[in-house]
C-alpha cells in the first residue's frame, strides 16, 4: 500500500517579485512535489489568498513597502491568530528580531545569499510545516521541538547560536561545525544547561549567527547528547504525569544533581524539587510547598556550611542530605546551581 | 560517661576513615575522639556545636531530622540526632565507598538507652 504524504502548504509574502519566481522554482524543486506554494507581493493579495487557502506556514520578508512584514505579521496575529508566521530579512538587527518573536513570529530567518542557506532555509520550513500543534505558551506553542533546529545545524555541519528563551529561562546552545561545544543558562553551563534547555517545554528561539563562546563546555558527539537529552525528556513527561511520579522523577533529580546520582536511588517517589542559579534565579521547580521557604533553607545551608568551613579544613561544601522518619531531602549548594530535593520514603540511607 | 555510651564508642572506634567522633548529650555534656592530628578535640566540639544547632533550625522550615550528612570536599559528617536531643558526629574521610558499619553505628546510637 502507498504511503500518503500530506502535502504542505506554503505562503510567500515578499514586494521581490523576482526572489518569489525563484524561491517557488527552488522550494518545488526540493520538495519533489510534496510543497504547496504560493506567493503574494503584498499584505493585501496574501490576505486575500490566505481566506481562500489555508496554508501551514506564511513567510513574509520584513522589508515591504506599506505595509512592512512585522505590521503585517502584528496584523496577521488578530485576522489569523495560531497562523505560523517566519520572517525573512535581508539584514536583520537583535532588536528587530526581538520584536518579530514578541509578536508571534515562530523563526526569523536570514534571506540566504548562498546555495546551502537556501536549503537550510527549506529544511526548517519543512520541518515547522510537518510540526503537529502542541498546547504551550501562549497557544503557540508547537513541536518544533529544540531538538529539531539543533538536529539540522548539527546534520548541515552549520555554526550557529541557539538562544532560547522563556519567562524564567534564557540560554543558549552553541553549535560550531555541527558540534554541540556549548551550552550555558543562568549560572548553569555545559551538558546540564544543555538537557535543562531541551527539557523545556515551551518558549521562543532564536538561530542567531555563530559567535565563539567562551570556552568549550560540551565535548560528547550530537547524536548522543540529543538522545540522553530526549531519555531524560521522556522521563520528565511521566514525572509530570499524576501516576508516575516515580522512577522518571528520580531521573530527573538524578540530572539536576548531576553527579551525585547515587543519592537518588529510584525507588522512592520525589515529592518536591528546586533548582535555581547561584544567583538565586529559579531555574526549575516542581510542587514546592513554599517556594520562598526552601530558597531561604538553601541559603540558611549556604551559610552554616561556610560557618562549618571556618572551623576546619574540610574543603569545598557540596550538600546537605537529610534523612527524616518519613522523608529524605537532598540540599546541593554550589557556585553554580542551588538544589533541593524532597523524596518520600524511610528506606534510604544518608550517604 | 554513661555506660552505655562508653561501651558503645569502645566497640564502634577506631573505624576506617573515621577521624573523628564527638557525641554530645541533651545536658551538654560533650566526648570526643579524635584519630589524626587534622582535627582536634576543640574543633570537634565546635563543630558538633554548630552541626547540633544546624539541625534545630531545620524545624523552622518543617524538617524533624533523624540523621544528617554534611558532604565537604574532604570530609563527610554524619549526624545522628536521638529523641532527647543527644547526638553523635562522625568525621569520615570523604572516599568512594561508605563504611558499611557506619550506618548500622549511627542507628545504634540513636536507638541505645537513656544516655
Amino acid at each position: 500500500m502507498g504511503e500518503i504524504i500530506k502535502r504542505k502548504s506554503f505562503l510567500f509574502v515578499d514586494d521581490d517579485a523576482e526572489f518569489l519566481t525563484g524561491i517557488q522554482g527552488l522550494f518545488s524543486e526540493m520538495a519533489r512535489g510534496r510543497w504547496d506554494i504560493f506567493a503574494a507581493e503584498n499584505h493585501a493579495q496574501a490576505l486575500e489568498l490566505l481566506a481562500r487557502l489555508p496554508v501551514d506556514v506564511v513567510v513574509v520578508d520584513i522589508g515591504m513597502p506599506v505595509m512592512d512584514g512585522t505590521q503585517f505579521l502584528q496584523l496577521l496575529s488578530r485576522t489569523h491568530p495560531g497562523q505560523p508566521v517566519v520572517m525573512l530579512t535581508g539584514e536583520t538587527t537583535e532588536e528587530r528580531r526581538k520584536s518579530c518573536l514578541e509578536s508571534g513570529a515562530l523563526l526569523v530567518l536570514e534571506k540566504p545569499v548562498a546555495p546551502d542557506g537556501f536549503a537550510a532555509i527549506f529544511a526548517a520550513l519543512d520541518a515547522l510545516a510537518g510540526a503537529q500543534p502542541q498546547g504551550g505558551f501562549r497557544g503557540m506553542m508547537r513541536r518544533v521541538g529544540l531538538q529539531e533546529v539543533l538536529q539540522l545545524e548539527c546534520l548541515g555541519r552549520k555554526s550557529s547560536v541557539l538562544e532560547i528563551f522563556t519567562g524564567k529561562v534564557r540560554g543558549r546552545i552553541c553549535i560550531c561545525d555541527g558540534s554541540i561545544v556549548h551550552a550555558d543558562s543562568g549560572a548553569l553551563q555545559g551538558e546540564v544547561a544543555l538537557y535543562g534547555l531541551l527539557a523545556l517545554r515551551g518558549g521562543e528561539f532564536n538561530l542567531l549567527p555563530y559567535a565563539e563562546p567562551p570556552r568549550r563546555t560540551i565535548e560528547g558527539h550530537w547524536e548522543s547528547l540529543l538522545m540522553e537529552a530526549a531519555r531524560l525528556s521522556d522521563e520528565g513527561q511521566k514525572f509530570l504525569e499524576p501516576d508516575a511520579a516515580g522512577q522518571g522523577a528520580a531521573e530527573l533529580g538524578q540530572l539536576a544533581v548531576a553527579g551525585t546520582k547515587d543519592l537518588l536511588p529510584g525507588q522512592m517517589r520525589i515529592e518536591e524539587i528546586v533548582l535555581c542559579s547561584g544567583a538565586g534565579e529559579v531555574l526549575y521547580e516542581w510542587e514546592p510547598k513554599s517556594l520562598e521557604l526552601r530558597l531561604r533553607l538553601l541559603e540558611q545551608i549556604e551559610q552554616q556550611a561556610t560557618q562549618l568551613g571556618g572551623l576546619a579544613p574540610l574543603g569545598r561544601f557540596d550538600r546537605l542530605e537529610i534523612l527524616t522518619s518519613e522523608e529524605r531531602i537532598v540540599c546541593q549548594v554550589q557556585p553554580d546551581r542551588r538544589l533541593f530535593v524532597r523524596r518520600a520514603g524511610t528506606t534510604a540511607t544518608v550517604a | 560517661m554513661n555506660e552505655a555510651l562508653q561501651g558503645f564508642l569502645d566497640r564502634s572506634l577506631p573505624l576506617p576513615g573515621v577521624t573523628a567522633c564527638g557525641v554530645r548529650l541533651a545536658d551538654r555534656p560533650f566526648v570526643s575522639r579524635c584519630y589524626s592530628d587534622w582535627l582536634t578535640p576543640a574543633q570537634v566540639e565546635q563543630a558538633l556545636s554548630r552541626l547540633a544547632l544546624a539541625a534545630d533550625s531545620l524545624g523552622y522550615h518543617g524538617i524533624q531530622p533523624t540523621r544528617l550528612c554534611w558532604v565537604f570536599e574532604h570530609v563527610r559528617i554524619h549526624l545522628a540526632l536521638r529523641r532527647d536531643a543527644g547526638c553523635l558526629a562522625f568525621f569520615v574521610e570523604n572516599r568512594p565507598g561508605t563504611n558499611p558499619k557506619l550506618e548500622g553505628l549511627l542507628e545504634e546510637f540513636a536507638g541505645l538507652p537513656a544516655l
